[in-house]
């Protein structure tokens, strides 16, 4: 069966839709076309885009709050070779927002609940698990196998990562992040479009930008912006409609308000501007300074763990306790003490009494480190962190304290 | 020169508004715009934040000189997922 391939409405690569059209081979079965009839009755999918959403190879990098509602939708959608990457296990605490998972599949990896899922979802696609975290090491090989890269990951390396992988590969990488009740999304590294580097050259300081577990994010948040990002995805396979390419999507769910900015490939970019210097992957830890941040957690600062917290407060001694979480997680559970959120230790801490032993706490002990670390520098000499937070309390000491 | 400003995510959070105008003097730049809102925002964790700036909605860089009206964008990076 052959194909005209028509005008499309957004600059591609060369070749790269060239890729897809010289793989649509195969015709649809009689169950497939029943299953994609809606689409096989719109203008723009048809017949033609159907097989090139078959013959699409296309990677989720992250099997979160975005790779839900992405799996599922291109799963159904039919993209006939779909690839997840992820390495983490199902938690309770993800089913908030991550609807490609159930209850039974808490405890279990995340690959193996979505890759049923999936294939339970439509059997007539092919899916591919990558269980590794992306690192330098591995990225090009993984995503050199697909078209199209969709970063639904949750930490700023990895972002870094995919951008310069698809960049320095030809391969179009469609964004999407989310803050709290806030999301964007847009596609770049597609023909000359601009890349994740020419919006934000330099990633921010570790620990400074909250993640989900810490700031908290709407549920259906993530649906919402996966769900943009599953769009786009299906255009650049069709090859129709305008793509987000050189604009920012901004979405503020409390309000319920859209805006796009315009972004243009920047001339000067490191990686896809007219003279690049990076040629290749470097190290992204280090480039985002989280290994700097975690060698400073587990070298130069003290540490306490819940035990031998719990056993000199047993014994009489009662350290001062500072809890640097936000007051909203105050509220959720508590180990008593103090409150200054750690964005308010550095203009609070002279109230804090120098004499007295000290001891720090937050959810996880990360947030807490850096509390440690900066109130050693600033001349505290008894000030010790709680090894593993709230969370090591309530698994070690006093289960009755809530995980959250 | 009246400038309109947007604010989002932590930068909305930090100055407890999602717009604001500010009084600016002529010729002056994003930048300006820039250490008004540092000025105001008081916390240090803010101001280590990589910022980037849309006037009119589009992305221009620091030195980009405003004038009467503008309206000014000020992004910082997310990376939840």
């Amino acid at each position: 069966m052959a194909f005209h391939i028509i005008g499309y409405g957004c600059t591609p690569t060369p070749g790269f839709y060239n890729q897809i059209y010289d793989r649509m081979l195969e015709d649809l079965s009689r169950n497939e076309i029943l299953r994609y009839s809606r689409h096989l009755s719109l203008p723009n999918v048809g017949m033609e885009g159907q097989l090139a959403l078959k013959a699409a190879k296309v990677l989720i990098v992250g099997a979160g709050g975005l790779g839900a509602p992405l799996g599922l939708y291109l799963a159904a959608a039919g993209v006939g070779y779909l690839g997840v990457a992820d390495f983490d296990v199902v938690d309770l605490s993800n089913l908030q927002r991550q609807v490609m998972f159930g209850t039974k599949d808490v405890g279990f990896p995340k690959l193996r609940a979505a890759k049923a899922r999936l294939e339970d979802l439509n059997p007539d696609i092919e899916v591919m698990v990558h269980d590794a975290r992306l690192t330098s090491d591995n990225a090009l090989g993984i995503i050199a196998a697909y078209d199209i890269v969709v970063d639904g990951t949750d930490n700023f390396p990895t972002r870094y990562l995919i951008n310069d992988a698809s960049v320095l590969l030809g391969k179009p990488n469609v964004y999407g992040s989310i803050y709290r009740f806030e999301g964007q999304a847009t596609v770049f590294a597609l023909g000359d479009g601009p890349c994740y580097r020419c919006l934000y050259a330099q990633p921010p300081p570790p620990g400074v930008v909250p993640s989900c577990a810490e700031g908290g994010v709407l549920g259906v948040l993530p649906g919402i912006i996966g769900s943009i990002q599953a769009n786009e995805t299906i255009k650049l396979i069709l090859g129709k409609g305008d793509t987000l390419k050189g604009r920012l999507l901004l979405l503020d769910a409390l309000n319920m308000r859209f805006r796009e900015l315009k972004i243009r490939r920047n001339p000067d970019c490191p990686i896809c501007g007219d003279h690049p210097t990076i040629r290749h992957l470097i190290d992204y830890d280090e480039f985002c300074g989280v290994g700097k941040a975690d060698a400073t957690a587990d070298v130069a600062v003290p540490e306490m763990t819940p035990k031998e917290l719990d056993r000199k407060m047993k014994s009489g001694v009662q350290p001062l306790l500072l809890d640097v979480r936000e007051p909203h997680e105050r509220e959720i559970c508590s180990l008593g003490g103090r409150l200054i959120p750690l964005s308010e230790i550095p203009t609070l801490a002279h109230e804090l009494d120098g004499q007295r032993e000290i001891v720090v706490y937050c959810r996880s002990g990360v947030r807490s480190a850096s509390a440690v670390f900066y109130l050693r520098q600033a001349g505290f000499q008894k000030v010790w962190n709680l090894r593993g937070g709230i969370l090591a309390w309530s698994d070690d000491v006093d289960p009755t304290v809530a995980k959250y | 020169m009246k400038i309109e400003v947007l604010l989002f995510a932590q930068l909305r959070e930090s100055l407890g508004t999602s717009r604001t105008v500010l009084e600016l003097e002529e010729g002056q730049t994003v930048r300006d715009v820039a250490h008004r809102l540092m000025a105001q925002a008081g916390k240090p964790d803010v101001g280590s934040l990589p910022l980037r700036f849309a006037v009119n909605e589009e992305f221009v860089e620091e030195d980009h000189r405003l004038i009467d009206g503008d309206r000014v964008a000020v992004l910082t990076p997310v990376s939840g997922g």
